[in-house]
């Protein structure tokens, strides 16, 4: 998994870890030459202690030297910028990412997908990113992909990028959004374009009540605990927008976020009492609402949704 | 009288004058940019030329001419008349001291100014 600024993706994020490397290392040779020059000063000869105390001295080194660094450093950042902004060329794919205390609703406009907490892309496509947030200031940040971008309520921010090979980049909120901000976390996860036209294919499937009797009875303990006022999940009643689509959840790599691991145990342990997990999120515990046979049925049944 | 060699008001206003030209051009650029961005301005154009990067040249041109100003009759000063008062040494100061403010302030007036030649506005 890829989450460092240092491991770049993608050219966009080539370019910024360039950038970091340069200030970096031009920082760490302007502060040995300080130090040089300190030493001079406290230890060097007559001679040497007398021309760094020139006139011209301070100022070629404190004047000159310092503008004409720090210009070609402005213009070559705004180079940068500038080439990171362009749009150019129309992006392939649109991708809605809005932020929510404590998790990421993700849609796929033209696709007609929601999904959430993880965002799957093709390799090799310019994407677009438009961003907004539901609640407070939020951040996209995924390091190995872009830089930081704020995810502001009632205002639509963007994120141009592609993504050079496959693999699976974290990411995480960067902005302090509330006593869970820090467990508010997502995935990015590119693959070749045929496994994600087959992942739009399989959540265009509608889900349809199963037929196995556990798994039955998961599907209506769903709909006696009213999980649907919140959550969604395609081609069933249940349309609720104020929690995470369900839709292939058993596919999902994490819960809530990436709070937990997603497999049976933890799906029942979050649905049982997700305010001890990660206190103050939106959903209230099933703790006394469902008895251990249904919370299993249900585990057993959204890990089906695959 | 004591007051007579004392740098006195205008001297001190003297040595920020060229500061306030920044200070001034910092606040019209910032707000005038998001502004035209917010009122959805950004691709107003102004004599055939784009209207916001127009803006921030012109006033940023202006801005330069004043501090160049500042800075010249600094120097000036420097130059000629303070040669002869020998031994004064706070007029001398203070005329150095408007001249390196000058040119601080015209080093940012253009550093602020250089992004809107290189970016688009507004995003
Ligand atoms: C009041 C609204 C609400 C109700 C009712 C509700 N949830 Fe949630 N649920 C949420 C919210 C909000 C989150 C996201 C929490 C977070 O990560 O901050 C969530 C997260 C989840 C997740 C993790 C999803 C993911 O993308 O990682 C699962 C699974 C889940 N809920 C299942 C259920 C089940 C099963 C029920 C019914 C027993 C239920 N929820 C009832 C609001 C609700
Ligand atoms: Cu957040």
């Amino acid at each position: 998994m890829q989450h460092s600024v240092f491991s770049p993706m993608g050219p966009e994020a080539a370019r910024i870890a360039e950038l970091a490397w340069l200030l970096f290392l031009g920082g760490g040779a302007i502060f040995l030459l300080v130090m040089l020059a300190l030493l001079l000063a406290l230890g060097g000869g007559e001679g040497v202690r007398r021309r760094l105390g020139a006139r011209r001295a301070i100022l070629a080194g404190g004047v000159a030297f310092p503008v004409a660094v720090l210009s070609a450093l402005l213009l070559h950042v705004l180079g940068v910028a500038a080439a990171l902004g362009a749009g150019g060329r129309e992006p392939a794919l649109r991708i809605e990412v809005t932020g929510r205390q404590y998790w990421w609703e993700v849609r796929y406009p033209a696709q007609g997908i929601t999904t959430a907490n993880e965002i799957r892309v093709p390799v090799g496509r310019r994407i677009e990113l438009l961003l907004d947030s539901g609640d407070v200031i939020h951040s996209f940040w995924v390091p190995a992909l872009h830089g930081k971008r704020d995810m502001i309520p009632g205002r639509v921010t963007s994120l141009r990028f592609s993504l050079d090979r496959p693999g699976v980049l974290r990411g995480q909120c960067a902005e302090f959004c509330g006593t869970q901000h820090a467990l508010m976390a997502m995935l990015v996860i590119a693959e070749e374009e045929s496994a994600f036209a087959a992942w739009v294919a399989r959540h265009k499937v509608p889900v349809a009540a199963p037929a196995d009797p556990t798994l039955a009875l998961g599907w209506q303990a769903f709909g006696r605990a009213g999980c649907g006022a919140c959550h969604a999940i395609h081609g069933t009643p249940w349309a609720g927008r104020s929690g995470p689509d369900l839709t292939l959840l058993g596919e999902r790599r994490s819960l809530a976020a990436g709070t937990l691991d997603n497999h049976q145990a933890t799906l029942a342990g979050w649905i049982a009492g997700p305010q001890e997990i990660k206190p103050g999120n939106a959903m209230p515990a099933f703790n006394t609402v469902l008895d251990g046979k249904e919370l299993r049925a249900l585990a057993a049944w959204l890990e089906s949704l695959r | 009288m004591m007051r007579a060699r004392a740098p006195g008001f205008s001297a001190i206003t003297g040595a920020l004058a060229a500061l306030l030209v920044w200070a001034g051009h910092f606040t019209l650029i910032y707000g005038a940019h998001a502004l035209a961005c917010e009122r959805g301005f950004a691709d107003a154009a102004l004599l055939g030329l784009p209207a916001v990067p127009a803006l921030v040249l012109g006033a940023s041109l202006a801005a330069l001419l004043a501090v160049g100003l500042v800075g010249w009759r600094a120097w000036r000063r420097l130059d000629g008349s303070l040669a002869a008062e020998a031994g004064e040494d706070a007029p001398r100061f203070l005329a150095w001291l408007t001249l390196a403010t000058a040119l601080l302030a015209a080093l940012a007036i253009l550093w602020e100014a250089v992004p809107v030649l290189l970016l688009h506005s507004c995003r």
